[in-house]
C-alpha cells in the first residue's frame, strides 16, 4: 500500500505523541538558554534532509525505469535488425519477395525513429551514438536496396549490406553502454 | 489555391518496386512518367505544391526513392523541386533524409 508522505508524517507524529503519553517517556524540556535560531536551524535541516532523501529516492527509481525502458527498446531494435537479414536471405533463396525486404526495412527504420524519440523524451541525448546509428542505418539500406535486382544477381543479394548490418548492431550496443553509464 | 495531392498507396501501388521498369512492376520510372511528372508540371503552372504522401505502403527501396525524387530533380532542377514539392512520410520518417539527399546531390540542372 502506498501512503502519502504528509499522511505518514501526521500519523507518525500522532503515534509518537500517544506512546509518549502512554508510557510517560521523559520529555524534552525547553531550556531558555538555548538560542531559538539554533532550534530553527536544526529543525529546518531535518526537514530538508527528509525531503531531499524522499525526492532523491523517487528520482532515482524513476530514472532507473527510464533507463530500463530504453535498453529494452534498443534490444528489440537489435532483434529487428537481425530479422532484416533473415528476410534478405529468404529473398535471395526465392522464398520471399522484394516487397518483404522493403517492409522489413520500413519496420526497422520506424523502430529506430521511435527509439530516438524515446531518448529525447527521457532527456537522454548521446548525440554522437545516435548520429552513428542513423548513418549506419542509412548505409545499410543503401547497400541492400540501391542496386538493381535481376534474376541473375538474386542469389548474390544475400551478401549485400552484411558489414553495414554488423556496424549498425555495434552502434546499438554502444548506445546500451552509454545509457548504462548515465 | 489548393495543393495537388498524390498518394503512392492510393494512386499507384501498395508495393512500390525498384528504379527501372525492367526490374519489375511499379517502378520509379513508371511512377514518375505516369504520375509525378505530369502532376508536378500542373502544380508549377498553377503555382501550388505537389504533395506526395508515402504512407500506408509496404515500404520503399532506396532505389525507388532515388529514381523518383532524384529523377524529378534531374528533370526540373533542384530549385524548382524544393519550391514546389512537399513529401509526407510519417510511417518511416528517415525516408525524408534519403529524399532530400537525392535531390541535393543532383548536379546537372535542367530547368523545365
Amino acid at each position: 500500500m502506498k501512503v502519502p508522505l504528509w499522511l505518514g508524517l501526521i500519523v507518525g507524529g500522532a503515534l509518537g505523541f500517544a506512546l509518549a503519553l502512554l508510557f510517560a517517556f521523559p520529555t524534552l524540556k525547553y531550556d531558555p538558554t538555548i538560542n531559538l535560531s539554533d532550534i530553527t536551524s536544526v529543525v529546518t535541516t531535518l526537514i530538508i534532509a527528509v525531503f531531499i532523501g524522499y525526492y532523491l529516492t523517487r528520482w532515482s527509481r524513476h530514472h532507473r525505469v527510464e533507463k530500463e525502458r530504453i535498453i529494452r527498446k534498443t534490444e528489440e531494435v537489435i532483434s529487428l535488425t537481425s530479422a532484416t537479414r533473415t528476410v534478405i536471405v529468404r529473398f535471395s533463396s526465392g522464398s520471399a519477395e522484394i516487397s518483404d525486404v522493403n517492409t522489413a526495412f520500413r519496420d526497422l527504420s520506424a523502430s529506430v525513429a521511435y527509439l530516438v524519440n524515446l531518448l529525447h523524451i527521457f532527456g537522454v541525448k548521446p548525440k554522437a551514438v545516435i548520429q552513428k546509428i542513423e548513418n549506419s542505418l542509412s548505409a545499410y539500406r543503401e547497400a541492400v536496396q540501391s542496386d538493381p535486382i535481376t534474376e541473375e544477381n538474386r542469389r548474390a543479394f544475400e551478401a549485400r549490406g552484411k558489414s553495414e548490418q554488423r556496424q549498425l548492431e555495434v552502434h546499438f550496443e554502444e548506445l546500451i553502454r552509454e545509457v548504462n553509464r548515465i | 489555391m489548393t495543393n495537388i495531392y498524390l498518394s503512392v498507396a492510393d494512386d499507384f501501388s501498395y508495393e512500390p518496386g525498384s528504379r527501372y521498369r525492367w526490374e519489375g512492376p511499379f517502378s520509379a520510372e513508371e511512377f514518375t512518367e505516369e504520375h509525378v511528372f505530369p502532376l508536378f508540371e500542373e502544380a508549377r503552372q498553377k503555382g501550388v505544391k505537389l504533395v506526395i504522401d508515402l504512407d500506408r505502403t509496404a515500404g520503399y527501396a532506396t532505389s525507388f526513392l532515388e529514381g523518383t525524387f532524384g529523377g524529378l530533380a534531374r528533370r526540373y532542377g533542384k530549385k524548382a523541386v524544393k519550391e514546389s514539392l512537399e513529401v509526407v512520410s510519417n510511417d518511416d520518417p528517415y525516408l525524408l533524409n534519403f529524399i532530400y539527399r537525392y535531390i541535393d546531390r543532383v548536379e546537372s540542372v535542367k530547368v523545365g
